[in-house]
């Protein structure tokens, strides 16, 4: 799931300052299961507006804002979202690009997106993945070095892990001693012990772009 | 001249880290000099904490017109592999030999945390590429006229726990090339020598000594630096107003025969110059 927050009321004022007929647009799967764009947030942020002395033209709350065809469709039907000074989306930032790429008006970002996360309780989200390219959880053992260690260190753990702690965040464990008992664990500490070489960041190289075609990756 | 190389000619030596300056070169200069009586080893930091100075390479430049041999201390925290295997050259071109290689703390733990975290590379592929470069190569295959070799260092903090994952860290830093360790401070000799004892390391390995004044200075480090743990019998020592040289004249003499040298940390001339005079 890709977590995000709501922008600080007073951020998204700013933005609307000169501005009078503002659309919303929330999206229905991941903004709304982490309360930043579903329907309730964006009942919320159309007071907000209107008790600055805006108009809301209207409201929409697309199934995964950031599917086009989808979100494409939807606008159609309101061509309310066209005659606005702005349109504010409150989803991922893929679903934020999704509707400026779409419409012809200024598009304003409600949220900041954070991570994409799993989902360890009701309403705790936590990061597991940076989303490299190229992953590395074979060898360390289901842990990722570029994420759940602060500095990314191939080669770990640095001289700040403290009782098993790490030294960014004392309240998290390092992620190298999680990794060194697993892999301990697993009877596969050679695959630690043996140096890492320098990641290929090749797969990294954005904007990303994949074609599939009957399951099969066509073009990369 | 490789530090390594007078620690086998003459078994033991003495450095000390400085801080590169921010602007004022003039007095960065007097400092060098006036710590060149005691000292042919000199670390430079590298943007220590992530503060914005001259760089450790310049500092070692500059030094080295006092005669001093440079330890230019690199970390991963601001620059990908492009720009360490640049600044390895650069050191080489400006005949630097010495070179320790950290990963580096976080930058948001430092002087710009807002700053992007590069951490493209670790201490452990940092001593790589070095070996790389001993080896006339670059990291990707590319062929260098000539072997472009250094003595490099790692760095040890004793105070790391788990002590096994520590220890595990370290002999790979080994296995990769270090072929010495600078330490974090010792405050408690006896602990610092049962974690040698423990990590069985191969490399000489050069103690820190950071002479800590009062207890204010104590207790601010205690909570501040990285890991570091002042034990309760110094604070006490501290506390009742023992000389506080006296204290690490003692420490030092107790691990001297089991270490290969000392790095002066934060130390002020006149108190390594009285360290030195009594420990011999
Ligand atoms: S290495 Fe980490 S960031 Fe990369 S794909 Fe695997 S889990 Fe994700
Ligand atoms: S303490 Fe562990 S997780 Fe934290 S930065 Fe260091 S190696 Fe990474």
């Amino acid at each position: 799931m890709i977590i995000s927050r709501m922008k600080p009321v007073s951020e998204l004022l700013d933005y609307v300052a000169g501005e009078e007929k503002i659309f919303l647009i929330g999206c229905g799967i991941c903004a709304t299961y982490c309360a930043s764009g579903g329907k309730r947030e964006l009942m919320f942020v159309k007071k907000v507006l209107e008790d600055a002395g805006k108009t809301v033209t209207g409201m929409l709350v697309v199934e995964g804002v950031c599917v086009v065809g989808r979100t494409k469709k939807h606008l159609e039907y309101y061509p309310e979202a066209y005659n606005s000074d702005s349109i504010m989306v409150f989803s991922c930032g893929t679903g934020i690009s999704v509707v400026a790429d779409l419409v012809p008006v200024k598009v304003h970002p409600g949220t900041d997106t954070l991570f994409s996360g799993a989902i360890v309780a009701p309403g705790v989200f936590e990061e597991k993945c940076s989303m490299c390219g190229k992953c590395e959880l074979e060898w360390s053992q289901g842990v990722c070095p570029h994420t759940i260690c602060p500095k990314g260190i191939f080669n770990g753990p640095c001289g700040g892990v403290h009782d098993g702690k790490c030294e960014v965040n004392s309240e998290r464990d390092c992620a190298w001693a999680v990794m060194y008992e697993r892999a301990k664990r697993n009877g596969c500490l050679d695959e630690l012990e043996r140096p890492r070489e320098f990641k290929d960041w090749r797969d990294n190289i954005k904007p990303r772009r994949i074609v599939v075609r009957s399951g099969k990756i066509v073009h990369h | 001249m490789y530090i390594t190389d007078y620690i086998e000619k003459h078994g033991f030596v003495y450095t000390v880290e400085l801080t590169p300056p921010v602007v004022f070169r003039e007095k960065f200069e007097k400092k060098v000099q006036k710590f060149s009586k005691l000292f042919k080893f000199m670390n430079f930091t590298d943007f220590q904490r992530g503060t914005v100075k001259v760089t450790s390479l310049v500092a070692a430049i500059i030094a080295k017109d006092y005669g001093v041999e440079p330890v230019i201390q690199l970390t991963g925290r601001d620059r990908n592999r492009i720009a360490i295997q640049g600044e390895l050259l650069s050191a080489y071109a400006m005949g630097i030999e010495n070179v320790l290689c950290l990963t580096g703390d976080h930058t948001s733990l430092g002087g710009d945390d807002q700053a992007k975290y590069v951490g493209d590379v670790d201490s452990v592929q940092m001593l790589k590429l070095v070996e790389l470069l001993s080896c006339g190569e670059l990291y990707g295959g590319k062929k260098l006229r000539k072997k472009v070799e250094f003595c490099a260092g790692a760095a040890l903090n004793h105070y790391s726990e788990p002590r096994e994952l520590n220890i595990f860290k370290l002999h790979q830093k080994e296995r990769v090339g270090a072929r010495f360790f600078q330490t974090q401070p010792v405050f408690d000799a006896e602990e610092f020598l049962k974690f040698l004892e423990e990590a069985k390391l191969k490399v000489p390995v050069i103690a820190g000594i950071m002479p800590v004044r009062n207890l204010k200075m104590a207790e601010f480090l205690d909570k501040n630096l990285s890991g570091v743990k002042i034990p309760e019998q110094l604070m006490e020592r501290l506390s009742n107003g023992e000389d506080y040289l006296d204290i690490f004249v003692e420490i030092l003499r107790v691990i001297k025969p089991h270490i290969a040298g000392v790095h002066f940390m934060m130390a002020k001339y006149d108190e390594v110059a009285y360290i030195v005079d009594k420990v011999g």
